[in-house]
């Protein structure tokens, strides 16, 4: 696994009865990847043993090659950004990287060029001399941004590190994990929020209930699940008329009329058939068809067909 | 905030760096630092130290003064310079023996506000979680927390102890306090340096199991303050002295007794017991450091 990033091998951790993470099993190759699931599902689990913050129940875990928990030789090579607070209020944005930089054994000058680097690149150059109890939940995530890069790590495992930026700055480090991935670091970054992962990666691992749902990217994640129907939503001047002609279709499976605006939702198999379908009804009822949008391959509907 | 994440390159880390046998160090001064940033509660936690140091120091240096001041009469035979001398070291053991008696109780305030919220704050803020994911050993965790603990102690206790005894040794004619009261410096050192172990031990476990620096700080004095009720009430009760025993104050009273020389009479009990039951405690103690400290990645 020299290539990999990760590779779990019935990875399971429980907290005394309550199930953190089940039977896992999974390969990661490097690269930037998210971890979606709604909350309780185990990425945090997940990403505390991939950080060596945990060891695991039963199965085995390796990451870059090495068992991650309580590894020096891992922990020099990955930067983590935790879910916590985890920052001490009474110092400031540079000291806290600083100190933290001192903990991986760099010198003084040296731990203080990499925090004031990090501190620039996440954006709070101008208030690295101000107190962590003043800064905003934007700007404490950000210093926690800041210290999991500075050491310049392989590997950046972030646990939803996007809770608490405004939109402006989830657009800013989202570009800075899609950056970083280009230039070789490889990132694993948990969110529940979905849009942000689709505008960081494609790669994606579903969680819930502690267990692996899927992993791939978000197209072939969803193309996997055949036995889901597609849905298509369409606008249309005469929708009660055009709903008809639709029923008719035997490879659709449903087709639902909204009483407040006339919105048409569709589910049906074969989507391409259905387009063919569809416009020529439309061309011969002249119904008006003025909108048509298939949430296919978005990655709210995949994750809502598989936690349905 | 000026926002320049999309020019930045990412320089991966190519050096080595090596083992560090001092890893607890960064987070020790990091502590250290925290500690030491607002100033009042440093100053009203030391003022009674510091003071305690100062105003005994000044009566060691007078007692030496006043004698030397008063041999300007009638020249004194050597059996009465040397009672004269025996006096004076006499006065300067005793004020030490009030010195560090007057200092536990600040220590324990000083100790208990530093100590009380290193293990609980971290593990609520998930600090943590920060240190394990870096090359730090819980045993670095530990050592640096207790080695925070430990200087606040130190200040609170060593140190008026280490400036009597100074003052002491350089205003006695000859230094003749370091060469016949040599036992009284070694014994303050070594009941200040057995002293703030013991508490400091205490102090990180019990902010081991709290989960609030206050409730912390409320376990701490709840120990000594109920210990110390329950073995003046038993004493009483039970019209037998031995029941003091009961009571963490009179251990460390006991030990002070027996290394510093102070001759308690109400104490009667073989010293060892106290060295036992003091070391008994903060073996456990650090027993219960260390299954908390472990424990941090299952509650993480």
């Amino acid at each position: 696994m020299s290539g990999a990033l990760l590779a779990a091998d019935q990875l399971g951790r429980w907290y005394g009865q309550v199930v953190g993470l089940s039977d896992l099993t999974l390969s990661l190759e490097r690269g930037v990847t998210g971890l979606v699931g709604p909350n309780g599902a185990g990425k945090s689990t997940f990403l505390k043993l991939v950080a060596g913050e945990i060891r695991p129940s039963r199965g085995t875990l390796e990451v870059l090659g090495l068992k991650p928990f309580a590894n020096s030789e891992l922990f020099r090579r990955a930067g983590f950004c935790p879910q916590q607070e985890a920052l001490y209020e009474d110092m400031t944005g540079l000291e806290v990287v600083r100190f933290l930089m001192r903990l991986h054994g760099f010198g003084a000058a040296e731990a203080t060029r990499r925090a004031n680097e990090a501190l620039d690149r996440v954006g709070l150059g101008d208030a690295r001399k101000r107190r962590v109890g003043g800064y905003s939940k934007g700007m404490r995530q950000r210093a926690k941004i800041a210290q999991a890069i500075a050491h310049g790590p392989e590997l950046v495992v972030a646990d939803e590190p996007f809770n608490g930026l405004d939109p402006v700055g989830r657009a800013e480090m989202t570009a800075l994990f899609a950056q970083a991935g280009r230039e070789g670091m490889s990132v694993l970054v948990s969110t529940h929020v979905l849009h942000e992962v689709e505008a960081l990666t494609h790669e994606i691992v579903l969680f819930h209930r502690g267990r692996l749902l899927a992993q791939g990217p978000v197209g072939q994640v969803r193309q996997l699940l055949s036995r889901h129907p597609r849905r298509v939503e369409l606008r249309a001047r005469e929708p009660r008329r055009l709903a008809r002609a639709l029923v008719e279709l035997d490879f659709v499976l449903s087709v639902r009329v909204a009483q407040a605006d006339g919105r048409i939702d569709v589910e049906t198999f074969e989507l391409e058939r259905f387009f063919e379908a569809l416009t020529r009804i439309a061309a011969e009822l002249r119904v008006g068809v003025t909108s048509l949008e298939s949430h296919d391959a978005n990655l709210e509907a995949v994750f809502d067909y598989l936690v349905a | 905030m000026t926002a320049a994440t999309h020019t930045e390159i990412y320089r991966p880390f190519r050096g080595a760096l090596a083992p560090s046998r001092w890893a607890f160090w960064p987070l020790y001064r990091a502590q250290m630092a925290i500690a030491t940033k607002r100033k009042l509660p440093l100053f009203i936690l030391f003022f009674g130290p510091a003071m305690t140091g100062i105003v005994v120091s000044f009566l060691a240096y007078l007692s030496f003064q006043i004698e030397e001041s008063g041999s300007g009469g009638p020249l004194l035979s050597g059996a009465g310079l040397a009672a004269q001398f025996a006096a004076q070291l006499l006065e300067v053991h005793k004020l030490i023996i009030q010195a560090m008696t007057a200092a536990r109780y600040f220590a324990v305030l000083a100790m208990a506000w530093y100590g009380a919220g290193l293990i609980c704050d971290d593990r609520r803020a998930g600090a943590h979680l920060l240190y394990f994911s870096r090359p730090l050993t819980r045993f670095d965790y530990m050592l640096a927390h207790f080695a925070t603990a430990f200087t606040f102690g130190c200040f609170a206790v060593l140190g008026p102890g280490l400036l009597i005894c100074t003052v002491a040794t350089f205003n006695s004619p000859n230094f003749i306090f370091l060469t016949e009261k040599w036992p009284v410096i070694v014994g303050t050192i070594g009941y200040s340096l057995a002293f703030v172990t013991v508490l400091s031990a205490l102090i990180l476990a019990v902010s081991a199991l709290s989960k609030r620096k206050s409730y912390a700080l409320a376990a701490v004095f709840g120990v000594f303050m109920s210990t110390l009720a329950l073995g003046g009430a038993m004493a009483a009760l039970m019209r037998e002295r031995q029941w003091r025993m009961l009571s963490l104050v009179s251990h460390f009273e006991r030990v002070a007794d027996w290394w510093i020389g102070s001759s308690r009479s109400i104490f009667r009990w073989d010293p060892w017991w106290s060295v036992a039951v003091l070391g008994g405690l903060t073996l456990v103690s650090f027993a219960i450091v260390a299954w908390r400290v472990r424990r941090m990645e299952v509650v993480a």
